[in-house]
């Protein structure tokens, strides 16, 4: 498909001398690129002259972001949460010039760079490296865990077999990744011919989240992303629908479901073939009863807010009905820690888990 | 507020919610989409454009936004008629969604209201604001509709969300729409709307409103901002369609001329056709991100009117049977 698309020559950046450094503490990978803006609503974009950088980074629900910095005034925009398969960076065909979309399969956003490390020739391996951090399936977070944890060899495959790829080619290619990216933080050079002079207004603008600030402050955390997952949006979410989590912070006393149920501390039983069917039939009706559909159910905003909104029920004692059709005792009902040890308590109770057990669990519902 | 009102829950403030809500309520061919953008150019992508639906904060009178709006009710003119504009007051706190939505569409005749809303408009229309507030406040059939996006386990902490609404942040939402040729802003705390003038562009106005507010409101104000729009899918078939009986036109042109072989004029219709070839597979892109768009609205639906607690329950289970659990209690109390 040919999209009259359009680049007029960035001014290219002199070659100067500057320091390797990183610029974006705690990314992955990063190279420096500017913006590129739709002039009007016509189908051409041109370049942005600001000096910046594209990063990508893992924040602490494992998700990784794609954003690009500033790199005169180190501020951050364009912050955008990037679920696996939705999108792709690439180059753009119908230019000659450094010019790369990021694309996205599930809206119509598309936003344009064009590079400004000194040396072409690794473009194209940038943008591999960028797009493999990026599409790295969800687990990607466990990494680190996985590296000093070797008694999980069985789940390994089990995760093999849900679309991961093996941990192996995982490790390999990060450090693949980062070695590339230290190298290329060395070969960058600054370019100091170049002056700020972004006329047009930001178009377009963050996709998918449900709320912005008229501006940000400084130190504040909640960032306008993209996407709809993460825990900062969800809890936005819940200022705004207003419901029964009045503010988690002040009410979190011990432990939990959030912290507890994540997507690492589930990868294990994810992955274990009896324990996901017993999940099976828990899923919303209209939901494939398969491993993604799991994963995309762990993943969502929802069912973070669900969680939420149990702790605080279970901590205010208000579960105690519930508990008690569970077959659990009247103490798991007072608060989360007790619940989750009267779980394990049940369960080590029935024995391991024969497959008779599951059997009757799963038709349970 | 009396036990008559029913109860209306608190829903979210999100595309997919509201869209789900309009088409349930019976409504064809009408969506609502975020809007990141006020420029008229991102907002003629849309179109037909119905209203816009701004969310924020709300702030007791006296507010740099109230202000804004007072002034705007100030350059109502003699030729104000806001007899015409169907405005209704809102009585029941949590109901506002589904009042702002309908401000928009019980104010744009071109809309296919279905029988549920065509018959609370027949119904309501002679009676005066407030007592329209009250007729959709006792609508049992509407009240279901909005009803059924609440959270399953939200039941449990009934008393305690009735607290929390007091002491948190109260969000308000306030319609925007265009008729016969003025733009009005539909705000269910204020007596009447509010007559923002004469406009030949209502989009572009109700862009410099929207950003007064914002700009009044200071730093520390949330807000977003949606538009209720027609089916983009029905809006991007009938351009597909439009391209595709040109193409044919173009194609019958070029089937005559082989017979005289003018070859500049072959050319220059090819290239037409190519043209409209590659505008037409860029419809066909977006048809395509609006139908994956739909698929995820109806997976999030599902999932916000979803009881969790069976799989809560099971994945803890598991996790305790893996032989997992403790450590992961263990991790989540060093969090």
């Amino acid at each position: 498909m040919a999209t009259p698309l359009y680049s007029q020559q960035p001014r290219r950046p002199a070659g100067g001398s500057g320091t390797a450094q990183v610029l974006v503490p705690g990314s992955l990978l990063e190279f420096k690129a500017g913006r590129m803006f739709r002039d009007g609503d016509s189908r051409w974009v041109r370049p942005d002259t600001t000096k910046g950088v594209c990063y990508i980074k893992r924040s602490s629900d494992g998700i990784p972001r794609f954003g690009w910095r500033n790199r005169e005034t180190n501020r951050d925009s364009d912050e955008l949460i990037l679920l696996p398969g939705d999108f792709s960076l690439e180059k753009v065909a119908q230019s000659a010039d450094r010019v790369y979309m990021l694309k996205f399969k599930s809206s119509a956003q598309r936003n344009f760079y064009w590079m400004q490390e000194a040396d072409a020739s690794n473009d194209d391996k940038l943008i591999r490296a960028a797009n493999a951090l990026l599409n790295v399936s969800s687990d990607f977070d466990d990494l680190e865990d996985d590296l000093d944890d070797d008694d999980e060899a069985e789940d390994e495959e089990g995760a093999g077999g849900m679309g991961v790829p093996p941990l192996v080619r995982r490790n390999s290619r990060e450090a693949e990744v980062l070695s590339r990216h230290r190298e290329q933080s060395a070969l960058a050079r600054e370019s100091p011919g170049m002056h700020a002079s972004l006329s047009s207004a930001q178009v377009g603008g963050v996709p998918g989240g449900n709320l912005r600030r008229a501006s940000r402050q400084p130190g504040d955390d909640v960032t306008p992303l993209g996407g709809s997952t993460g825990d900062q949006l969800n809890s936005l979410r819940q200022l705004i629908s207003g419901i029964s989590v009045p503010d988690q912070r002040r009410h979190q006393r011990g432990v939990q479901l959030g912290d507890v149920l994540t997507r690492e501390n589930l990868a294990a039983v994810l992955a274990d073939e009896r324990l996901r069917r017993t999940l099976f039939p828990t899923l919303p009706e209209n939901m494939p009863r398969d491993a993604a559909a799991l994963e995309q159910v762990v993943a969502s905003p929802q069912f973070r807010q669900a969680l939420g909104s149990l702790s605080y029920v279970l901590e205010s004692g208000q579960m105690a009905p519930l508990v008690g059709q569970l077959g659990l005792g009247p103490e798991a009902s007072t608060s989360v820690e007790a619940f989750l040890r009267a779980i394990q308590e049940q369960a080590d109770a029935e024995g391991d888990g024969s497959a008779e057990d599951e059997d009757r669990d799963a038709e349970m519902h | 507020m009396g036990s008559d009102n029913g109860n209306w829950c608190l829903i979210e403030s999100d595309p997919g919610v509201f869209t789900e809500l309009i088409q349930n309520m019976g409504v064809s061919d009408v969506q609502v989409e975020e809007l990141y953008s006020l420029d008229s150019a991102s907002l003629r992508e849309l179109e037909p454009v119905y209203g816009l639906i701004f969310l924020f904060k709300w702030q007791a009178a006296g507010s740099p936004g109230g202000a804004e709006a007072q002034a705007g009710q100030g350059a109502a003119d003699e030729q104000s008629n806001t007899e015409n504009v169907y405005f209704a007051q809102q009585v029941v706190t949590n109901a506002c969604a589904t009042q702002a939505i309908l401000s928009v569409l019980l104010n744009r005749p071109e809309i296919d209201l279905g029988p549920m809303l065509q018959g609370f408009l027949d119904f309501s229309s002679e009676l005066p604001a407030d007592m329209r507030g009250l007729a959709l406040s006792n609508s049992d059939e509407i009240r279901a509709v909005h009803n059924s996006f609440v959270r399953p386990e939200a039941f449990l902490g009934e008393q305690e969300s009735r607290e929390a609404t007091e002491s948190d942040d109260l969000f308000h939402f306030v319609s925007y729409v265009p008729k016969d040729g003025r733009l009005y802003e539909l705000d269910g705390l204020k007596p009447g709307p509010v007559d923002h003038g004469e406009c030949a562009d209502w989009m572009a106005r109700a862009g410099e409103v929207i950003q007064g507010r914002m700009a009044g409101f200071g730093d520390e104000i949330r807000f977003n901002l949606m538009a209720v729009i027609g089916d983009r899918r029905t809006a991007l078939g009938r351009r597909v369609s439009s391209i595709d009986a040109s193409i044919a036109r173009l194609l019958v042109q070029l089937e005559r001329l082989r017979l005289d072989a003018a070859g500049e004029k072959r050319e220059k219709l090819q290239s037409q056709i190519g043209r409209l070839n590659v505008e037409r597979a860029d419809l066909e892109h977006l048809v395509e991100v609006e139908n994956n768009k739909f698929a995820r609205y109806k997976r999030d639906n599902a999932l916000r009117k979803h009881n969790f607690i069976p799989m809560v329950y099971q994945m803890l289970r598991a996790m305790a049977r893996k032989g997992v659990l403790d450590k992961a209690v263990e991790g989540a109390k060093h969090r």
